[in-house]
């Protein structure tokens, strides 16, 4: 009966369009996410390019879809610690760490976030928004279950509050939940760990970090999105007034070969995300004055193309074909120079910009070594999985019985599409090696 | 470039100069370039003057207008600050493909005139700048020999031998 179960590491959209399929198929299906919550970096996006629907809109009926499945088990809060055996016959052990607040009682009514006295910044917002330390990192999160977080809770540090516990009137918090190891068994497994955004503080003349309206995407994401820190207001972080001029900077860290930095990738998406978010930000405020610095404008696949000239003619979002090496800051407006290359006249001119965003590359997880190591899979160069053939077995790894989709297979896969498309890929191939194994 | 001359570019590009540039010691960054314009945009000189533009000057390198480029004073208005060096993504050294144009430049003949001063004194003297009464007197309180003559022979045999004096009478 084994062979009829299967273990998915990974709860975003790749894991979650796997899941469903295996799970829509018989398959009993034990979907082990990091995180509190399912949802992956689909959730943490306003739009999806480049028909603009909304992503919590498709992302969310999957996501509940998933959790209420009666052949897929959530292992939320969870990682796995070690495999061993071989394909038809993986035994995993997964070490799922405590919540502090049990699951088959906890209702998600959510009194106790109100009453936590302790702020913290949240992570599913990029930091830019607070959350408390007892929290579902978002709205639609699934399970509905909330988490204490141990290393800013009042209790754990200093032994005072249990103000949670007085409140909840489940009784779902319990402080003394210990961490819970969980072997499996299974006869294959799907790795779809996704991505990390490259950090911007690797290369200083952009000053991220060191200027407050030097943002990234997934920033800008969070502050246009409405359930975001700003209810979907675009401000600058550094006085809270709305932008009137933009900048969009392309390939921070992608297309670079320099030694510490290392991505000679392109990473795919930022051009199409770019066009997006600056279409988007046309619609909150037309009047924005939008500038895009580009090397290269790699808007490849369906509709993509016809949605940047959209964004030219329609509009009226300025492209320009030079890419900045450096931003600085008047300290007293807080406004941001650029200097770039005019494309009709080509000569050196400066803009000065309210905000400046950075289109940063897409990198492999800061634990995918890690994790290739527990499973005894082979990483490329740039430590994203790799695949033995990239042509005709494009979602295997290079051990049998174990198989990858969406980002983490490294950047032949740009958008949310083709992430799905390589989880259903990756869920008919495990279909079809249990059917053979079982045979035999 | 304007755009007249890219019209009329076929007719004397040579596309081996590009590795011409680039099979030189200090060339191998135009084998690199993405034509990003990171250079361009960081380029202290450029945000000064509008004729140097290093982006532009490497696309004329990998366009082949050899003339242009060699005949040229442009590689020659490089500070040598190297923050091209710093910015590049791709880690190519725009900088030292500078100083790569000018040694080709130099091979055609095409040295500037302070430079040709400057290469007759190292020839005659030993030296590129010679010494003025202020720095004999210096010298003189370190202990060092008020000959600054001594050893002029070899340093002449070593420019001799490596060819640095046709490259410096070819234009006189």
């Amino acid at each position: 009966m084994e062979h009829k179960s299967v273990l998915i590491i990974g709860g975003g959209i790749a894991g979650i369009q796997a899941s469903l399929d295996l799970a829509n198929r018989g398959f009993q299906v034990y979907l082990v996410e990091k995180s509190p919550s399912i949802g992956g970096r689909m959730a943490q996006l306003d739009k999806t390019f480049p028909t603009m629907d909304c992503s919590m809109c498709i992302l969310a009926p999957k996501m509940i879809e998933c959790g209420h499945h009666p052949n897929v088990k959530l292992l939320t809060y969870s990682e796995v610690k070690e495999v061993k055996g071989s394909v038809g016959n993986f035994k995993v052990k997964v070490l799922k760490k405590p919540r502090f607040v049990d699951e088959s009682k906890c209702t998600g009514c959510g009194i106790c976030s109100e009453k936590c006295p302790i702020k913290v910044p949240n992570e599913f917002d990029m930091n830019l928004g607070m959350r408390k330390t007892i929290y579902m990192p978002f709205l639609q999160a699934v399970p509905r279950v909330a988490t204490i977080d141990k290393d800013n809770c009042l209790l754990f540090q200093k032994g005072v509050c249990e103000i949670c516990q007085k409140f909840c009137q489940a009784g779902a918090v319990d402080f003394d939940q210990q961490p819970e190891e969980i072997t499996l068994n299974v006869g294959a497994i799907i790795v779809a760990t996704g991505f990390d955004m490259f950090n911007p503080e690797q290369i200083p003349p952009f000053g991220y970090k060191r200027y407050k309206d030097v943002i990234t995407a997934m920033e800008l994401e969070r502050l246009l999105c409405a359930s975001g820190p700003t209810g979907g207001q675009l401000v600058r972080p550094s006085d809270g007034k709305m932008p009137k001029s933009i900048a969009f900077i392309q390939c921070v860290g992608s297309r670079d070969r320099r030694e510490w930095i290392n991505n000679a990738y392109c990473s795919s998406i930022c051009c199409k995300y770019a066009v997006k978010d600056a279409v988007l930000i046309k619609e909150h405020d037309s009047h924005a004055m939008i500038t895009i610095f580009y090397i290269d404008m790699r808007a490849f696949g369906r509709g993509f193309q016809e949605f940047v000239n959209r964004a030219k003619a329609e509009y009226g979002i300025n492209f320009t074909r030079s890419n900045p090496g450096e931003i600085t800051e008047d300290p007293e407006t807080k406004r941001l120079t650029i200097w770039f290359e005019d494309n009709v006249t080509r000569t050196v001119k400066s803009l000065t910009f309210d905000l400046v965003v950075l289109c940063t590359a897409l990198v492999p997880r800061k634990d995918s070594a890690e994790l290739a190591k527990t499973l005894g899979i082979e990483t490329d160069n740039y430590r994203f999985f790799k695949s033995p053939d990239l042509i005709s077995r494009p979602v295997d790894t290079t051990v049998p019985g174990i198989f990858a989709c969406g980002y983490c297979l490294g950047p032949k896969t740009g958008d949310i599409p083709d992430s799905v498309t390589q989880a259903s890929a990756a869920a008919a191939r495990i279909a079809e090696v249990l059917a053979e194994v079982t045979k035999q | 470039m304007d755009e007249a001359k890219v019209g009329a570019f076929p007719a004397r590009a040579r596309a081996d100069f590009m590795h011409e540039v680039a099979n030189t010691p200090r060339g191998r960054g135009v084998l690199l370039c993405i034509q990003c314009g990171r250079c361009t945009n960081s380029c202290p000189v450029a945000r000064t003057t509008d004729e140097y533009n290093p982006r532009k000057l490497v696309e004329t390198v990998i366009l082949g207008l050899r003339k242009e480029v060699l005949l040229g004073n442009l590689p020659r208005y490089c500070l040598s600050c190297f923050t091209c060096l710093d910015r590049c993504p791709q880690g190519g050294d725009i900088g030292e493909v500078m100083f790569a144009i000018r040694n080709l430049a130099a091979k055609e003949g095409n040295v500037p005139e302070g430079i040709i001063v400057q290469a007759k004194n190292l020839f005659e003297t030993g030296r590129v700048v010679t010494p003025t009464r202020m720095a004999l007197i210096q010298r003189e309180r370190y202990g060092l020999s008020k000959d600054i003559s001594i050893g002029i022979d070899e340093a002449q045999k070593i420019l001799k031998k490596t060819s640095f004096v046709e490259l410096i009478s070819k234009k006189v």
